[in-house]
């Protein structure tokens, strides 16, 4: 049985009701685990109360960041002080040269665009440089997936990153539960926007999943580096 | 024409009538999909329980997909926000309501 993942969930720390409302629908969705994404400066026991929120009904929980810098310093600066704190760090590229650095970067897990900005997009030497994920935001996009502009630059993107060889991931970026989508209906979203049935159920589950087990490996106190892993300490 | 069927939970501020539902469903799948689309999926709501905002809805089984993709568009119903998630399918009503009985 494949296993779902979510690998955004924006819920708001004011509306405590609807990140209840969220986990509970998660769960009967059919997700086993779920990345939420709080603002940076959020305090650690809010961050846990937010995550006990999932993980009573059966949710895997992962820490996500969503970075937005404005220039190629301000990110670097931003992942050199977030990295080893979340499971999973994203980045949405308003201009090329944040494109350029968190496409190149090993420290970054996802790269996204606004769809409402026709001009910041996938394009072909970007998707070529790319060793990270492209995410797609179904459920928070909802509305502007069905205008005409919107759906034919998602289009473009996905094959872009389709014959550049990089992996998609679906999402919902719910914030409210009006916005969250199931796996089934967002991997349906991705057929429409040109994957195949195959790739399109693979970002909803494989790929996501991928990313969260590298990044737990990785996070681990047994880590040392890309192959290496401490096994026993010497006596 | 074989068809199938989705266990549908409504999420919305007010309870949707079963009308306005279909319209939601109608007009969303037209936009995203045209008359033609429209046509090869043929969705309807079935069932609507208003009490537990569940609708059973039925669409031909060669175009589930585009259906999934419908529904996943849907935000708005009557005006206010909602949304239509999909929780379980079937090839029959009573296999899916048989199927969400047994899982609750």
């Amino acid at each position: 049985m494949r296993k779902y993942a979510d690998l955004h969930l924006a819920p708001s720390i004011r509306e405590p009701r609807d990140t209840r409302a969220i986990g509970e629908l998660v769960s009967e969705l059919g997700f086993k685990l779920a990345a939420v994404s709080l603002p940076a400066q959020t305090e650690s026991f809010t961050r846990e109360a937010v995550g006990a929120d999932f993980e009573r009904f059966g949710i895997d929980v992962v820490s996500r960041i969503d970075l937005a810098p404005r220039s190629r310093h301000e990110l670097l600066g931003q992942l050199r002080k977030c990295r080893r704190q979340f499971e999973v760090v994203a980045v949405r590229c308003d201009n090329q040269a944040v494109g350029l650095v968190a496409a190149r970067d090993g420290r970054v897990d996802l790269i996204y665009f606004d769809p409402a900005r026709p001009n910041m997009r996938l394009r072909k030497p970007l998707a070529e440089l790319c060793s990270n994920a492209l995410e797609i935001q179904v459920g928070r996009h909802a509305t502007q997936l069905r205008a005409r502009p919107v759906l034919a630059k998602l289009r473009d993107e996905v094959n872009i990153a389709r014959s550049a060889g990089l992996n998609v991931v679906l999402t919902s970026g719910a914030r409210r539960p009006v916005e969250l989508r199931g796996p089934l209906d967002i991997a349906a979203v991705g057929c429409s926007l040109g994957l195949t049935p195959a790739d399109s159920e693979a970002a909803v589950s494989t790929n996501p999943v991928t990313i969260v087990r590298a990044n737990r490996q990785k996070l681990s106190p047994t880590h040392v580096e890309l192959g290496v892993k401490l096994v026993r300490e010497a006596t | 024409m074989s068809r199938r069927y989705l266990l549908v939970k409504v999420v919305a501020d007010k309870a949707p009538t079963k009308g306005e539902l279909q319209e939601a469903l109608l007009s969303t799948a037209a936009r995203f999909f045209g008359e033609v689309g429209l046509s090869k999926m043929n969705p309807r709501v079935v069932r609507y329980d208003e009490k537990d905002w569940l609708a059973v809805i039925g669409g031909r089984r060669q175009a589930l997909d585009d259906l999934r993709a419908a529904l996943a568009l849907v935000t708005e119903i009557a005006g206010q926000p909602a949304a239509m998630l999909v929780l379980r399918s079937a090839g029959t009503i009573r296999s899916l309501v048989h199927k969400h009985r047994k899982l609750k």
